[in-house]
């Protein structure tokens, strides 16, 4: 029951109630790590289901994403180390000349909310801070683009990680509203995601687990 | 540095095409066509298709008066549109807000200028009181740079405007999109005082800025259709940060300040990109008279819903254009035709703007079908 009032509070974006849900759990006997996977993770799933079917929209996925991070934090130090299973380690931005952020953040918050690691480097990043930020734990490479005029970036960034031999290490996952599949192909990006919620899914698929 | 238009293009031509152009739009409102076309091509397009950088197009205006030149020149030789611009216009891209609250502005190579933030903390909220619209620094500049752009060209118009988002994009402007949505979910009352704030600014400052006369000039009712920007009666607005949200967040938070604003305006012309079919029938409450459809919306709904009210602007896809065949975007536009026939006047383009590269021979596509369109092809004229 409890498990189920703390997904219902980040499903509701009820960010207040997170942490003292959460500290009851854990005194109540209730492993970190199944709060982690039965309540926090599995409610990111189901507002990813929600959002995907359009039950929900970008500003409850949002407030949602917040209460997720909220509780993730709230369970850290419960979590005993090495124990919070990482599916991964993700750089993602925004493209050079693209200020845009909310589409970039919260498919951070769900590939966290999903068990990545991710290193957000912001927006308006160049191809050369990309190349900079991948290292030998990098599986993914997100890209994030709002405008026609800086989606031309990602291709200048694939050809960056291309230079630099990294590009067979790490694969490349784009998205954001001018993106299309067929643009995703022709870049020679390995993925295209038409939202968060499928961004994380997508993630997961291109690392296998 | 002096750009003569007749070293671009043929202003006999030229004119004669614009005065086609109005006939078509006049044969348009009057209900005898159904149907017109263009494609907007604006700066992204025309910097992609020239080879200028962004930077050097928003902040040399020499650059951005050759490229908009150019690309009168280009439109005449490769398409038969019905409409063309009126003359070079100073492109301030996304600037407005920045320009109205006198925010500094970061230029970039690879994208149009963005402006910073007003309010960094929501608290500020509570304290707001509008900028001074008297002695007003960058609306000054502006009135300047008007100024200056028409130093340069001479022999076609030459305008500017600065006309803001609707009032919730307005306020994503100010508060930054992701703050304003957790704004409006946590603390709902201060959202609703900062959507107030910025109806109330939004009417003022339509009052003001005609002090600084940086209106476009009203030549004919022509202009207005595509810049309506002539003064207090019409409006011209974007609401692109609106299409994220559920249609009870949108009944919330975005339809009551839209409603207010668009009630002190004869004529409201809404653009907002995205996917927006969830708030089609609230966008029809609004009873807004010229809509511009997102690429991603669904266009068969909003001919059904928004069509006995309003016309309507798009058709064709982004990417379609960008990415498609020109068969295919024949065959789009065709269906955006039938889809609309009998039922609402529409201006069939590629919804909201043709992206960077895409290719010519889609453009011809989408223009020749409606041309060609049955019901259009008794109004074609020669070539002037």
């Amino acid at each position: 029951m409890a498990l189920e009032e703390i997904q219902a509070a980040v499903i509701e974006g009820n960010r207040k109630v997170i942490a003292d849900l959460i500290n009851a759990e854990l005194g109540r006997g209730t492993d970190a790590q199944v709060i982690l996977k039965e309540a926090l993770i599995a409610s990111m799933s189901e507002v990813g289901r929600r959002f995907e079917c359009g039950e929900c929209y970008v500003p409850e996925m949002l407030i949602a994403a917040k209460a997720m991070q909220v509780g993730v934090e709230t369970l850290r130090p419960h979590l005993v180390s090495g124990s919070l299973e990482s599916a991964g380690e993700v750089v993602i931005g925004t493209v050079q000349g693209d200020l845009h952020d909310i589409g970039k953040n919260l498919v951070k918050m769900m590939l966290e909310g999903v068990g990545f690691k991710v290193v957000d480097l912001g927006t308006d990043v160049s191809p050369a801070a990309f190349v900079a930020a991948v290292n030998p734990a990098t599986r993914v490479v997100a890209m994030s683009a709002l405008l026609t005029t800086t989606m031309q970036q990602m291709q200048v960034t694939i050809g960056a990680l291309k230079r630099a031999g990294l590009r067979d290490q790490v694969k490349v996952l784009v998205g954001g509203a001018p993106l299309t599949l067929a643009y995703a192909s022709q870049i020679g990006a390995d993925c295209y995601a038409p939202d968060a919620s499928s961004a994380a899914r997508k993630a997961k698929e291109l690392v296998g687990s | 540095m002096k750009l003569d238009p007749s070293q671009y293009f043929d202003l006999d031509k030229y004119h004669a095409r614009l005065e086609r152009n109005r006939q078509a739009w006049r044969q348009f409102m009057a209900g005898r066509r159904s149907a017109l076309t263009f494609i907007n091509l604006c700066a992204p397009s025309l910097c992609t298709m020239f080879g200028v950088g962004f930077d050097e197009y928003y902040t040399d205006l020499a650059t951005m008066a050759d490229t908009q030149l150019r690309g009168i020149a280009w439109r005449m030789e490769n398409l038969d549109e019905d409409e063309l611009p009126q003359g070079v216009f100073l492109d301030q891209g996304t600037l407005h807000e920045a320009i109205a609250f006198n925010l500094p502005v970061r230029y970039q190579p690879n994208s149009p200028p963005w402006g910073g933030r007003w309010i960094d903390l929501p608290d500020e909220i509570d304290r707001l009181a509008p900028p001074s619209l008297v002695d007003h620094a960058a609306l000054k500049q502006t009135r300047r740079r008007l100024e200056d752009l028409r130093e340069i060209v001479s022999g076609v118009p030459v305008m500017a405007s600065v006309h803001l988002h609707a009032p919730f994009t307005m306020a994503a402007q100010l508060i930054g999109a992701e703050q304003l949505y957790l704004l409006c979910i946590e603390e709902p009352e201060r959202a609703h005082r900062l959507l107030e704030f910025c109806v109330r600014f939004f009417l003022h400052f339509e009052r003001v800025k005609g002090q600084y006369d940086i209106s476009a000039q009203p030549l004919d009712e022509f202009v207005c259709w595509r810049d309506a920007q002539c003064g207090t009666t019409r409006i011209w607005v974007s609401d692109d940060s609106a299409p994220s949200v559920s249609p009870e967040f949108y009944r919330t938070f975005v339809f009551p300040y839209n409603q207010l604003l668009f009630a002190q305006f004869d004529y409201v012309h809404l653009h907002m990109d995205g996917k927006w079919n969830h708030l089609v029938p609230e966008i029809a409450r609004l009873k807004p008279d010229f809509v511009e459809v997102g690429g991603e919306s669904d266009w068969s709904s909003a001919v059904e819903i928004l069509g006995p009210h309003a016309i309507l602007q798009g058709g064709v896809g982004g990417a379609l254009a960008l990415n498609g065949a020109p068969k295919q975007c024949a065959d789009a536009t065709a269906n955006a035709l039938a889809a609309a026939a009998g039922r609402a006047r529409v201006v069939v383009t590629v919804a909201q703007e043709a992206h960077p590269g895409t290719p010519a021979e889609n453009m011809h596509a989408i223009v020749d079908t409606v041309q060609n369109w049955p019901e259009n092809a008794r109004f074609r004229t020669r070539e002037p």
